[in-house]
């Protein structure tokens, strides 16, 4: 594609674009009306008291989609519990060592 | 060897400081901050020497190779060394206005965790190596149990049952490799695991590997570390998160390039263990309350980035592993030292209730952390992340599907927390201002996460020196002799 | 060979005994067998039959070179129990503080740090 060819392709879609604004203006006539030249909503500080974002559960569908619940239930902090998954961990090790290597 | 000496300062002064306490106790801190920095200044003279020379090798008391000690810097030994010096130093100058009461026993028990781990960085020999880690694990059971209250000493309770299998198994690899093979050079392991191929070969090396696990936080031997992290003292913890476990991970990355290179299977296995430990450490921490145990699971992800890195084998992701180590010291003793002043202001560890009003000086360093924690550009963890990124595509791309995913919900938590910790302002504190020798901690690790990540070539140019260890040929030649 | 199942077993029945009982104490029992099971295993690597004690006495050099047990194994054992020492040391201590502030010393019942 050359130079040529952009400009042409370019100056088309202006062309339609400029109709298509036409028509526009000819089947809905915009109206002004003191509403829409009053200043809009800048300039004014919205805290995180006033906004309503609820911070502490924001990620909470995150951790219920991946059943993170059920991870943190099992840290229960049963120090035999922690032993058997080491235990447990160090077989899986030395099976994965043995059979793969 | 320069910091070899920097080593012996710190284990020297960690007598001497309780010997002068006898007299007064207000010498403690000054003497510790002396000698902290003494020990920086020489590793980073030994730092220079390495890269102009190639690697640094001392026989201790002049018994040849396969027979004595030998202490021995290369490429890769050189970075964690310069971090825990730097770290180090800069942690023992934050606790001097941070750490009221005890100061002797805390000084003194931290210098001897800082030698030990300085010791691991300098050892050429496997079981110099386990006497060193067994040094630094016996200081940090006694500093997480420092603050003599009930969750503290469960905690420590809970850290010392769980390391002892640590150090039983490494013990037992350790005494598998020597009957098997009759040395304990690494340099010499190396060249006779090549000769002979056994089935105690990966039996030793289960062994050693899941007893360094437990050292460096990967998943099924991590449950000791949210438990014992946040129960320290915030220096403390600074010191736990952001050194020992990488040189627990830097332990990982020697026995297995350097003694084990022949066994592919090693390196598949810490990918394994990484995938595990980053996506199970991120979801934890998006569900903590309690800012410390956050800050602990997190680093338990960090790792899991780490091992996956590293396991690719390839020298792309040896060298942004290596990268994501220095940044996530960096970044997890800002984080945690951040921590200590937000707690001492706030008054409590639940992030959900601190309302006080912090100074903007805290916030914004808190806030560099949190950022160069999640990836963001423009500061250190996106040029590492990055890496590790295009390393793991190049191997099996569904993983870095699964970083990716993981880094966002590391953006998630962090978010989170600055917003609820600082952005919540119900201005009851009574408690302002920070002394300037806790600024300056502060202040050089923000810069250094600013400087690592405008310039990642400095990051990269030294983690790529060390990836010149996937072929351990140089070290062994430089050890034996030739 | 006897004696290198004998060390396996004490290693294993430490194991057990770290494991699955809920005493502070009796776990450090364990870990204390567990570790001299390791040691017992690390000592017998070295050990050679009708061998004599790594001592030079009046035999001479060329005698203890050839006839002498393996003294390496030793000196990495007497390291290993020097720092067996330190962590029960270490370790009773702490039990001594958890009974004074909880007034337990079983190990499900301090379980205040979860999730």
């Amino acid at each position: 594609m050359d130079f040529g060819t952009t400009l042409a392709a370019f100056g088309i879609t202006i062309c339609i674009m400029a109709f298509a604004w036409r028509a526009s203006r000819r089947v809905a006539p915009g109206r002004r009306s003191k509403g829409k030249e009053s200043m809009y909503a800048c300039g004014e500080k919205l805290g995180i008291a006033d906004s309503n974002v609820p911070v502490e559960s924001f990620y909470a569908s995150i951790a219920n989609a991946a059943r993170a619940d059920r991870l943190r239930d099992a840290h229960n902090g049963s120090l035999s519990r922690y032993l058997t998954w080491v235990f447990a961990g160090m077989v899986a090790v030395m099976a994965f060592l043995l059979l793969l290597g | 060897m320069d910091s070899f000496y920097g080593l012996m300062t710190l284990l020297i002064t960690a007598f001497v400081i309780p010997v002068v306490s006898l007299k007064t106790e207000k010498l403690a801190p000054y003497i510790a901050v002396a000698s902290s920095f003494v020990a920086f200044i020489l590793s980073t003279t030994t730092a220079f020497t390495v890269f102009r020379e190639g690697i640094q090798v001392q026989q201790m008391e002049g018994w040849p190779a396969p027979f004595g000690i030998t202490l021995a810097v290369d490429h890769l030994s050189i970075i964690p060394i310069l971090l825990v010096s730097a770290v180090g130093f800069l942690v023992i100058l934050f606790s001097f206005r941070f750490i009221s009461r005890r100061k002797t026993e805390y000084y003194s028990i931290t210098l001897l965790l800082l030698g030990s781990l300085m010791g691991v960085l300098h050892t050429g020999d496997m079981f110099n190596l386990f006497v060193f880690l067994e040094i630094s694990a016996i200081t940090s059971y006694i500093l997480v149990a420092f603050k003599k209250e009930k969750e503290s000493i469960e905690a420590s309770i809970k850290y010392l049952i769980i390391n002892s299998i640590s150090t039983s198994m490494i013990l037992l690899g350790i005494a598998l490799l020597y009957g098997a093979l009759g040395t304990l050079n690494m340099a010499d392991l190396a060249l006779e695991m090549s000769a002979i191929s056994d089935t105690f070969m990966p039996i030793s090396m289960g062994l050693i590997l899941s007893g360094l696990a437990i050292k460096s936080g990967f998943v099924p031997f991590h449950t000791w570390l949210p438990d014992a992290h946040p129960a320290a003292p915030s220096p403390i913890s600074a010191i736990l998160s952001g050194l020992v476990i990488s040189v627990g991970m830097y332990a990982i990355i020697r026995v297995s390039s350097t003694v084990y290179s022949s066994y592919a299977v090693v390196f598949n296995m810490l990918i394994v263990l990484g995938v595990i430990s980053m996506t199970v450490g991120a979801l934890m921490a998006l569900m903590q309350h309690d800012l410390k145990r956050m800050l602990a699971y997190s680093s338990i992800s960090q790792m899991g980035y780490i091992g996956m890195a590293v396991g690719m084998a390839t020298p792309l992701g040896l060298a942004g592993g290596i990268f994501h180590l220095i940044n996530q010291a960096i970044i997890k003793s800002l984080l945690f030292l951040c921590s200590g002043v937000i707690i001492h202001k706030a008054g409590t560890h639940d992030m959900r209730k601190m309302g006080a009003k912090f100074s903007s000086f805290t916030a914004g360093v808190f806030l560099i952390g949190v950022l160069s924690l999640a990836g963001l550009p423009f500061f250190n963890g996106f040029s590492s992340k990055l890496l590790i990124y295009i390393a793991s595509f190049n191997a099996f791309p569904l993983l870095t599907v699964i970083a990716v995913v993981t880094s966002a919900i590391t953006a998630a938590y962090g978010i989170k927390a600055f917003v609820l910790i600082f952005m919540r302002n119900t201005g009851k504190s009574s408690i302002t201002g920070m002394p300037l020798t806790m600024q300056i901690p502060l202040a050089i690790l923000a810069m250094l996460c600013i400087l690592l990540g405008i310039i990642p070539g400095i990051g990269e140019s030294l983690a790529g020196f060390a990836v010149s260890n996937l072929n351990n040929m140089p070290y062994i030649r430089a050890v034996l002799g030739g | 060979m006897l004696v290198y199942v004998i060390s396996m077993l004490m290693v294993g029945l430490g194991a057990y005994a770290l494991m699955l009982k809920e005493n502070l104490i009796k776990k450090m029992i364990g870990l204390g067998i567990m570790s001299n099971g390791i040691h017992l295993f690390l000592i017998s690597v070295g050990y050679k039959i009708g061998g004599v004690a790594p001592i030079l006495k009046q035999a001479g050099l060329e005698y203890l070179a050839t006839h002498s047990v393996d003294p390496v194994p030793q000196a990495l054992v007497m390291t290993s129990i020097v720092i067996n020492i330190s962590i029960t040391a270490v370790a009773l201590s702490l039990i001594i503080q958890a009974y004074r502030k909880t007034g337990t010393i079983e190990a499900d019942k301090l379980r205040s740090l979860r999730g």
